[in-house]
């Protein structure tokens, strides 16, 4: 079915439970919600002005200023493809850390400190300025020349291409990550974090911390099982829940209890085990696992940036670095 | 004076950092050997002390066991001393020996560890032995209170500075000694050491302070030879103390102590010259061969130092940490072995390096032709023996297919980019190392384990198969030889015995190999005829070797080919070794029978040492067993060439094809390099022999698989690790490489057998799970807990003994388990037997009944011949003709039988037992097999079904297997299922399923001992079902 729809529709995408949508919405439903967003908005600034103007008159002081009609449109498109984006992201990231997002280039009015290189069209910023003053049907026919300014069809190529991308980005950033948070990006430069490749086991090893900076170790654990989990799905090798169980233990740290053990150990017996010491945190992999792990990087990272591994591989680690 | 010279010298103690914890205490120790020596001022209080003891008369010695730098003898004179000492740091040893050598002390001091040494007898002993040094030896002198249970047994254990005061005191008569403090509590407990001890001086904290040790509490110990007068003198001293007389202090004068001062270093024998000729002008060196080895005759005794010395470089020595193959002593002596030369690339250009060796230490070298031509035989002997077997082998799919990644993988650990994702669709193709895999990321090699551990083949290649020839036959590479070969046999007549191709074909291959070979032909491809063509074919005597059970098939075999009577005898006595024909045929129990029962070890095998120049043993795969009288006493016949006959060479363990290997093709040769008790020869050994491995430990580390045997086991880390009948996935390749010129395989499915005769596959009917009687079922359960308590104590007793469990015992135990499932009528002991048929037995005569209403005629295999009585009756009451065939009867009546019952008659049934119908019968007379029960090994039940596989097998064969629910037999159904992998991934290209637990034998144990739960369920439901 999926390779049908995508003949006849090449723009489908199923998302993560497989349902088929219209990956990005076309341009008329862009347009059409933006139109609306807009009515709404500018009716509701103009009534907003005008109860402010009559309270003043009334002599109560209002300490806010008129909200401008450009920052109110440019809060319109900016809201609209932001959650377009966040949407987007989440039913295609599939449970990778790649975002969908759109430059501001492609929608805001008003610049940044008024800065021209970021506005869309600085002048017609400056007309929009100057109906602030004009009635409510004037400056709702403007609706029309706002949205005319934007290119939709640019934008819905490049969110688009970013979508149909959007997996592979992510699946590339949990591998990149994964090197980075495994220690293992030091490409034959032996130190206390190399990994070591044993009889049973690859040990990669990972720095220890106490209760007082265990944030950011957790952050780092979190983000390991991620890409392990992924592994797990492509490779059907079990990752087991040492690397759940360490994270929690490592959020439990108190002040009474400041540092993990040493000699704890997790997932013993598991394709990963977690041993944990004074100075440093050993994860464990079995070769069966660390082989996935490693056909996961080598097809979704660069080959540049492949960790080479004394003992692992028959690599000419000289070459190579 | 020397002492100044030896004063500079630092103790590694006092050059090594802190070791700051106690984890780094150890690594510390084992840098430093904790030598610490010892201060001046302490040295002069001690002599100061002892002193008085020596007459200015007398000629004294002086023993120290860590001598470090002599510096204890620093106030001894040469007239009056001799100094005797041993450490175990050889460059410091050296270097006080170079310097005490210019003086005139008589020296002996010697490069030894304390524990590795015998001594004599000593006029005084000075020592500072080092502190806390765990000492693990065999050659420990054993001191009660002192040296304590170790790795190598009883009293193999101590502490150094224990061990090294007890070793002073028990050979020198008087002893002065700096040790802990902690000692003195057991010398007081050692009332002959006690009654000697003189003096105590406790020793400030800082006393080797430059030693860079700031605080230890030792004592100086002052032993006499005799029982002290008086009080011991207890003092407390400094270095501005002054020593005190110590009352009757005497020793030995070095005269009087009798055998005298001597250090022995266990191991090493310096009582004997090695080079014995006399020095001359005459420095030419002969270099011949001897055997596989080049032999130097020397001329000259400097020349052959000299020689032997640049050569051979270091004297190698096994540690703890690496045991050397026995017949590796020096680390250039395989300079000297030819078949390390043979491996070189280019082996004259090495023989031409020895000679410049030789020339530059002053020898003039002169290759004898019987060196140049014996190498250049040894280099064609090596050619013709590593060339291989001509072999087809299986192959599922296709030569070039499509595949689907069934998950995300590494092809190969060695191409960068080497991976697939999942689902990922890919093209393949069959090359010689597995398989080349095209795919997005290029095209990568990928080995046949890994490739189906990923890739599930698709379309057509899912279902095809093919046979690929991986060796072609020798005679592409040899084709004169064959040819000649050829000739031969067929002058001999050979080709009208050998009527299928394939046969003839692989005699000449046999023939070619001039060492010996393995003939792991398939059942029913012609084994026997094969052993009597090669017996005639081949020069000289041949000795066939067959089981007692089988000499009668023999005998027909001889028979049908018309053999006369002159060309072959069967040895039944020593005398008819005397009277020798081309073809002898002995079986393997009066081979190894005593010839007189006053003289158990002399047996015809003895006496037949090297008479025959072949020997073709049928069901050879015993010897792949070692240590078995049946292997030892065929060892040790001779025989240039030997030749093994058996469908399933090794059945089991990867390490069973060692055995066989060394015994047909030899030991530590070029185109076999392991051995069994020897070294293993690899081409590296030309530049040195650091590290070298036995030949037995290199097969293992290649080959063999440890694994922890579950993952429960793997938890708890009790229960080791155990080998699984796996060979090493790394070198699968190696292992067919190495034992594809060796083995000469044969299956029947093969297009080259299949050209001539075709062979019923037999289908393997899933096995039939039987409910149980109540009463049996109790009876089973009794059975198992009685097992499972017995098999609880025993692992506890000897756990608490030290001791390993023996496997022999489990089994005769695990027999009354077996028992009660599948004989119960016989149990005795720990229950009444069940004397009722049993559903088992009753689902037998039903299956045998149906098979018969189909026109089939069965054979009942069971383990137990009481089993098959039974069955017999029962069948007989049916009105079902039966032959109860079992090692009840002698061979000759049971084998009259079944031509008569079953060969030549209409016997409907046979009930043979496993054990006496598992090789060599042809019985193509019947056409299914019905496995009452099964065996613990693989190979007794192939056996039992390649009865009934036969050329002339025209029917259908069928096997039934018969399984009591959660009964041993279950268990023992999953333990067979992986003994068969090794074999077929060995020889027959198969695969290895990487992923799946083997079900070893402890395994076996311990779910066979979980399952008594399961079965009182199976016990209550059936109570409750019988009841309803």
């Amino acid at each position: 079915m999926f390779t049908q729809a995508a003949t006849c529709f090449p723009d489908l995408i199923a998302d993560n439970n497989g349902v088929f949508h219209m990956s990005v919405p076309n341009i008329l439903i862009m347009r059409e919600c933006i139109s609306t967003q807009l009515k709404t908005i500018i009716t509701a600034r103009f009534n907003f002005v005008i109860a402010r103007r009559e309270l003043t008159s009334c002599g109560e002081s209002i300490s806010q200023t008129d909200p401008s009609l450009v920052c109110v449109c440019d809060t319109v498109l900016s809201n609209y493809f932001k959650s377009l984006c966040k949407d987007l992201t989440q039913r295609y990231s599939n449970d990778t850390p790649a975002i969908i997002d759109l430059d501001e280039t492609h929608f805001v009015f008003a610049g940044r400190w008024g800065d021209e290189k970021y506005t869309l069209d600085s002048h017609f910023s400056a007309c929009l300025t100057e109906c602030e003053e004009l009635p409510l049907s004037d400056q709702l026919a403007y609706i029309a020349e706002i949205i005319d300014k934007l290119d939709f069809s640019n934008i819905y190529n490049i969110l688009t291409g970013k979508v149909k991308a959007l997996y592979d980005t992510g699946l590339a950033m949990l591998a990149n990550n994964l090197i980075k948070d495994l220690n293992l990006s030091y490409n034959g430069f032996t130190g206390f974090y190399s990994p070591v490749v044993k009889p049973r086991f690859v040990v990669c090893t990972i720095s220890a911390v106490d209760y007082w900076h265990n944030r950011d170790k957790i952050t780092e654990c979190i983000r390991i099982g991620n890409g392990l989990r992924k592994v797990r799905d492509f490779s059907n090798v079990n990752i087991g829940d040492s690397i759940f169980e360490f994270t929690e233990a490592l959020n439990s740290l108190t002040y009474d209890k400041q540092a993990l053990e040493s000699r704890t150990a997790f997932g013993k017996g598991s394709n990963l085990e977690i041993h944990c010491f004074k100075g440093k945190y050993e994860l464990r992999f079995t070769h069966e696992l660390f082989d996935a792990i490693y056909a996961f990087f080598t097809l979704y990272v660069k080959p540049e940036s492949l960790p080479v591994i004394e003992g692992y591989a028959n690599v000419n680690l000289a070459e190579a670095v | 004076m020397p002492w100044s010279k030896l004063d500079s010298i630092q103790s590694r103690g006092s050059q090594a950092e802190k070791p700051g914890s106690l984890g780094n205490l150890h690594a510390t120790r084992e840098l430093t050997l904790s030598q610490f020596f010892t201060p001046k001022w302490l040295t002069s209080f001690l002599w100061d002390s002892i002193k008085p003891a020596f007459s200015s008369n007398h000629y004294y010695s002086l023993f120290d066991n860590s001598v470090g730098s002599a510096g204890l003898f620093r106030y001894a004179n040469p007239s009056q001393f001799s100094l005797n000492g041993i450490d175990t740091d050889r460059e410091l040893i050296n270097q006080v020996t170079k310097i005490l050598d210019k003086t005139e002390f008589s020296l002996d001091l010697q490069c030894a560890a304390m524990e590795n040494v015998v001594l004599g007898d000593f006029s005084c002993g000075i020592i500072n032995p080092p502190f806390s040094i765990a000492l693990s030896s065999a050659n420990l002198t054993a001191y009660p209170g002192v040296t304590c249970f170790g790795r190598f047994g009883a009293d193999t254990s101590a502490s150094s500075h224990l061990y090294g005061l007890v070793q002073a005191l028990e050979h020198c008569d008087i002893v002065a000694a700096i040790v802990p403090r902690s000692v003195l509590p057991i010398i007081e407990g050692n009332e002959l050491y006690y009654d000697r001890l003189s003096a105590v001086f406790t020793l400030p904290g800082n006393t080797f302070q430059a030693e860079n040790v700031t605080n230890v509490d030792t004592v100086l110990l002052i032993f006499n030879s005799i029982s002290r007068h008086g009080k011991i003198i207890f003092h407390t001293i400094d270095p501005q103390s002054k020593a005190e007389s110590i009352p009757g202090l005497h020793c030995r004068y070095e005269r009087a102590l009798g055998t005298g001062r001597h250090i022995q270093v266990l191991g090493a024998d310096n009582s004997k010259s090695v080079v014995n000729l006399p020095p001359t002008d005459d420095k030419r060196v002969i270099m011949t061969r001897a055997s596989r080895h080049i032999k130097l005759r020397f001329f000259d005794g400097v020349t052959e130092a000299k020689v032997f010395n640049k050569i051979y470089r270091a004297r190698l020595f096994s540690t703890t940490k690496h045991r050397y193959p026995s017949t590796t002593k020096y680390s250039g002596q395989h300079l000297l072995n030819l078949d390390v030369i043979v491996l070189q690339d280019d082996p004259f250009y090495h023989l031409e390096n020895l000679k410049e060796l030789i020339s530059s230490v002053g020898g003039i070298p002169l290759v004898m032709p019987d060196l140049e031509f014996g190498l250049r035989a040894m280099i064609k002997q090596h050619k013709k023996m590593m060339v291989p077997f001509g072999r087809t082998v299986y192959r599922k799919g296709t030569p070039s297919f499509t595949a689907k990644a069934r998950k995300m993988g590494l092809l190969n650990h060695h191409q960068t980019g080497a991976a697939v994702s999942f689902g990922e669709q890919v093209n393949v193709l069959r090359v010689s190392q597995g398989f080349e895999v095209t795919c997005k990321k290029g095209v990568f090699t990928c080995d046949h384990d890994r490739f189906f551990g990923i890739f599930d083949m698709e379309g057509e290649a899912k279902t095809a198969d093919y046979w690929e020839e991986v060796c072609p036959p020798i005679k592409s590479s040899y084709p004169q030889e064959i040819s000649a070969i050829e000739t031969k046999a067929k002058s001999l007549g050979l080709d009208k015995w050998l009527t299928w191709d394939f046969q003839f074909n692989d005699l000449c291959e046999h023939a070619f190999r001039k060492k010996g070979s393995l003939c792991a032909y398939f059942m029913g491809l012609g084994k026997s005829r094969m052993i009597l063509s090669l017996s005639l074919l081949l020069n000289g005597y041949s000795l066939v070797i067959v089981k007692s059970r089988l000499l009668d098939e023999m005998q027909r075999e001889i028979d049908t080919l018309n053999i006369p009577k002159e060309q072959y005898h069967f040895i039944h006595s020593l005398s008819d070794l005397d009277n020798l024909k081309k073809i002898n045929i002995i079986s393997y129990e009066r081979l190894r029978r005593p010839i007189d029962k006053r003289f158990p070890k002399f047996t015809i095998a003895r006496r037949a040492k090297n008479i025959f120049s072949n020997i073709l043993a049928d069901e050879g795969s015993s010897m792949s067993s070692l240590t078995s009288n049946q292997s030892r006493e065929i060892r040790l016949l001779g025989g240039k060439r030997k030749i093994a006959f058996d469908g399933s060479m090794f059945s089991e363990y990867a390490r069973q094809a060692m055995g066989l290997a060394c015994w047909v093709f030899g030991e530590s040769r070029s185109y076999q390099p392991y051995s069994l008790r020897g070294e293993y020869i690899e081409r590296n050994l030309i530049n040195g022999a650091f590290k070298q491995k036995t030949g037995r430990q290199t097969f293992l580390d290649h080959f063999s698989c440890f694994e922890w045997v579950t993952r429960e086991f793997e938890q708890t880390e009790k229960g080791a690790k155990r080998e699984v009948p796996r060979i090493n996935p790394n070198n699968l390749d190696m292992f067919r490489d190495w034992i594809s010129p060796i083995i000469k395989r044969r299956v029947q499915q093969e297009p080259a057998v299949k050209k001539h005769v075709t062979f019923p596959i037999p289908e393997m009917i899933p096995p039939m799970l039987l409910d149980w009687d109540y009463d049996h079922l109790t009876l089973y359960i009794k059975a198992v807990e009685d097992f499972a308590n017995w098999y609880k104590n025993y692992v506890e007793n000897q756990n608490e003994n030290k001791r390993g469990l023996s496997l022999v015992i489990i089994l005769a135990r695990l027999e009354a388990c077996f028992k009660a499932c599948n004989v119960p009528s016989a149990v005795e002991g720990f229950a009444s037997p069940y004397t009722k048929l049993t559903s088992k037995d009753r689902a037998c005569i039903e299956l045998v009944k149906s098979l018969i209403d189909r026109g089939r005629r069965p054979i009942v295999f069971a383990r137990s011949p009481i089993t098959l009585e039974r069955l017999s009756i029962e069948l007989t009451k049916a009105g079902i003709s039966n032959l109860v065939f079992t090692g009840k009867e002698t061979i000759k009546k049971r084998l009259a039988r079944l031509n008569k019952e079953i060969r030549n008659g209409n016997c409907q049934v046979m009930l043979a037992s496993m054990g006496s119908s598992q090789d060599g019968l042809n019985l193509h007379q019947m056409d299914t097999a019905l496995f009452y029960n099964r065996s613990f090994v693989k190979r007794v039940e192939e056996q039992c079904v390649y009865r009934i596989v036969r050329p002339l097998q025209k029917s259908k064969v069928e096997v039934y297997t018969l399984i009591l629910k959660g009964s041993i037999d279950l268990y023992m159904s999953q333990l067979i299922g992986w003994k068969n992998i090794a074999n077929s991934a060995g020889i027959d290209f198969g695969e290895q399923p990487i992923e799946e637990d083997f079900a070893h034998f402890d395994n076996f144990i311990h779910q066979f001992l979980e399952s008594v739960p399961a079965l009182k369920n199976q016990l209550h439901d059936s109570k409750y079902s019988s009841v309803a």
